[in-house]
């Protein structure tokens, strides 16, 4: 397991259009990553996320890992997702695409991410990701998102991970950090009970907290497709807070403006990611696709962005 | 529609008291996070600056910088000696007033600014021992410094990065921990915090009116005009105040007799404790009213270079007299440590 792995900066989700059973363009993956790795700290593939409407049968194509492996620059870590829909799938994708980086000779930086409260409750969780990670070399990221696992989940399924289990969870190295969707309090309370663990970092996973109540380990960003610079340069202003910030008055307003320009944008494509980010992508020439079903807010989103955000 | 806007001004003061709350929950936790970071470096800290024979210097740059002159402020008024040294003025040339027997406290919460990276080996090489304040215990700053004490935070209260908030207060709270240790080890006692502090005892006392300090009937130095030197001198000496007033009549002032005036006149007349007092008094000497307070008495002494003020009413008739000492409360307030 290698410590860089999980770094503290800006994570960037990078955005996909071809779904894990579609070939992958190279060229595309390229455009994008090339974008997002000098302002990025990590780069999470996460089909997941931008494929919902697909039933999948493992969330990373083996074309898709190979692919990012190559095209990521040496050092810069790669988190992959590994939910699938049961603990016994989730170990099984863990352990083919453990097979499958040892086969490529890639030693990491990597960390796996796993939501599982959408597949498994807290009691036994401490025992399953020892089990899950008992032969992998790579660490683990815990995704705690109560609003997708009480849609996917259903209602009388506890959202979120508990504390004390989250503080369990934290007393094995080879988990590293959590990406945590939640409110403030629940963070606070997360952040008592891993103190024991000071190199366990949380993340926020919600653009918009972060923003708000930045955490000093990190964000999550998807809109970073569309703004790296900004979301880097606020990402660092954010966590590697310089004694100096709002004393230089040039700087403070800089970063104001970025600010605004990030949360403007941010409102705009936030009810529909998935769709949104790939679509002014696409108009970009960035990606193919991506543009097809969009709603007539979803149309009107990306043309605001499309006016605001000069084309790379 | 008074209604609506009382509503919507209940909805504006909800807002602002959750996110007043947010940001009070996060440095609160900011701060309560550093308990379980306190280890045996910590300890190491305290004993490297109750050992040693310097004094601490405390240095940092914006934000930390301002924290530190706050932890110079306690550490001098709880018996350690140190003073701020910016990294910026260290750099063109106040790194003179260092000393091998001085522990330097460095704060960065980034620990990548870049003054501090510069002069901290410019501070090892005179010898100094370096304890670095930092939230990034892997940057360059900690590799410079000899001890490191983590003073980070897993969340700012500031959006966007704008400035920081709760890394400055777990910064002022581990230095206060640092002061409030050496304290105890110390035995500081509330008498040499006072001592330390005149300035507090002394905000009280610039308060109160004169009236209530200043001396009144037998115990104002007084002679009579044509009285001669020598026997004003007798009453100096007695009164003990090191001046007296000189009256025309009981209640009219004309003159006041110094050390000063006694130490210039010998120089000048010979035969001087045989003359009369006007021979050496200073005319009309300076007064100030009995209603004005402690404060307007030292400002006028301060401004006229005087120890010494009689008292007089609105017409001018004597009062009272006031000493400096008086002033400053006796030998309750003192100015050496």
């Amino acid at each position: 397991m290698t410590a860089s792995a999980v770094p503290k900066g800006l994570i960037c989700s990078l955005a996909l259009v071809s779904s894990p059973r579609e070939q992958v363009a190279s060229e595309e993956l390229r455009a994008v990553v090339s974008r997002l790795h000098p302002h990025a700290a990590a780069i999470f593939l996460d089909p997941m996320f931008w494929h919902p409407d697909q039933d999948y049968s493992g969330p990373v194509s083996a074309a898709l890992l190979e692919e990012a492996t190559t095209l990521l620059p040496p050092g810069l870590p790669l988190w992959v997702r590994i939910t699938g829909k049961s603990a016994d799938q989730t170990i099984h994708i863990c352990q083919q695409l453990e097979i499958l980086c040892r086969r490529l000779r890639f030693q990491g930086p990597l960390a796996w991410v796993d939501t599982p409260l959408l597949y498994h409750s807290n009691r036994g969780l401490t025992e399953h990701c020892e089990h899950m990670l008992r032969e992998s070399q790579f660490p683990l990221l815990l995704d705690n998102d109560p609003d997708l696992v009480g849609k996917m989940a259903g209602k009388s399924k506890r959202k979120n991970i508990r504390t004390a289990i989250l503080k369990r969870l934290a007393q094995n190295p080879s988990v590293a950090g959590l990406l945590h969707r939640g409110d403030l309090r629940r963070s606070l309370n997360y952040q008592r009970a891993v103190r024991a663990r000071p190199d366990f970092l949380i993340y926020d996973a919600s653009e918009r907290h972060f923003l708000q109540r930045p955490s000093a380990s990190g964000v999550l960003s998807v809109g970073a497709n569309l703004l790296p610079a900004e979301w880097g340069l606020i990402t660092q202003a954010s966590v590697g807070l310089d004694e100096r910030n709002g004393a230089d008055e040039s700087r403070f307003r800089h970063l104001w403006e970025v600010g605004q320009r990030v949360r403007t944008l941010q409102r705009l494509y936030s009810p529909a990611p998935t769709k949104v980010i790939p679509a002014v992508l696409a108009a970009w020439g960035l990606l193919r696709g991506g543009q097809l079903s969009l709603s007539a807010d979803e149309r009107r989103a990306v043309g605001l962005i499309l006016e605001q955000v000069p084309r790379p | 529609m008074v209604g609506k806007v009382k509503e919507s001004r209940q909805r504006g003061l909800g807002k602002i008291l959750k996110e007043a709350s947010e940001v009070l929950r996060i440095e609160a936790e900011g701060i309560l996070n550093l308990v379980d970071r306190l280890g045996p470096d910590f300890a190491e800290a305290v004993q490297w600056i109750y050992k040693a024979r310097g004094r601490v210097i405390v240095t940092g740059i914006g934000k930390s910088g301002i924290v530190g002159q706050k932890i110079v402020a306690t550490l001098n008024s709880t018996g350690t000696k140190a003073f701020f040294l910016h990294p910026v003025e260290a750099l063109h040339g106040d790194l003179g007033m260092v000393s091998p027997k001085d522990i330097v406290l460095a704060l960065s919460n980034s620990g990548e600014t870049i003054e501090l990276n510069v002069i901290l080996p410019m501070l090892k090489n005179l010898g100094t021992r370096i304890i670095g304040l930092t939230g990034n215990t892997h940057s360059s700053f900690a590799r410079n410094c000899h001890l490191v004490l983590y003073a980070g935070v897993e969340r700012e209260a500031c959006p966007l990065g704008l400035a920081p908030t709760a890394s400055t207060a777990a910064m002022l709270a581990l230095g206060d921990a640092l002061a409030v240790v050496l304290i105890n080890k110390r035995k500081f006692q509330a008498e040499d915090f006072h001592r330390r502090h005149p300035s507090g005892a002394l905000g009280e006392r610039l308060r109160v009116p004169i009236q209530r300090i200043m001396r009144t009937g037998k115990d104002i130095p007084v002679v009579k005009k044509g009285t001669s030197v020598g026997q004003a001198l007798k009453e100096m000496d007695v009164k003990a105040m090191g001046a007296t007033l000189v009256m025309a009549d009981s209640a009219r002032l004309v003159g006041i007799i110094t050390d000063g005036d006694l130490r210039r006149g010998l120089g000048i007349h010979p035969g001087l404790v045989d003359r009369p007092v006007e021979t050496i008094m200073s005319r009309n000497p300076k007064t100030i009213e009995v209603n004005r307070s402690v404060a307007g008495a030292l400002e006028m002494m301060e401004r006229h270079a005087i120890t010494v003020l009689p008292v007089t009413n609105a017409r001018g008739k004597l009062l009272g007299i006031l000493h400096l000492h008086d002033l400053l409360g006796k030998g309750h307030i003192q100015f050496t440590l």
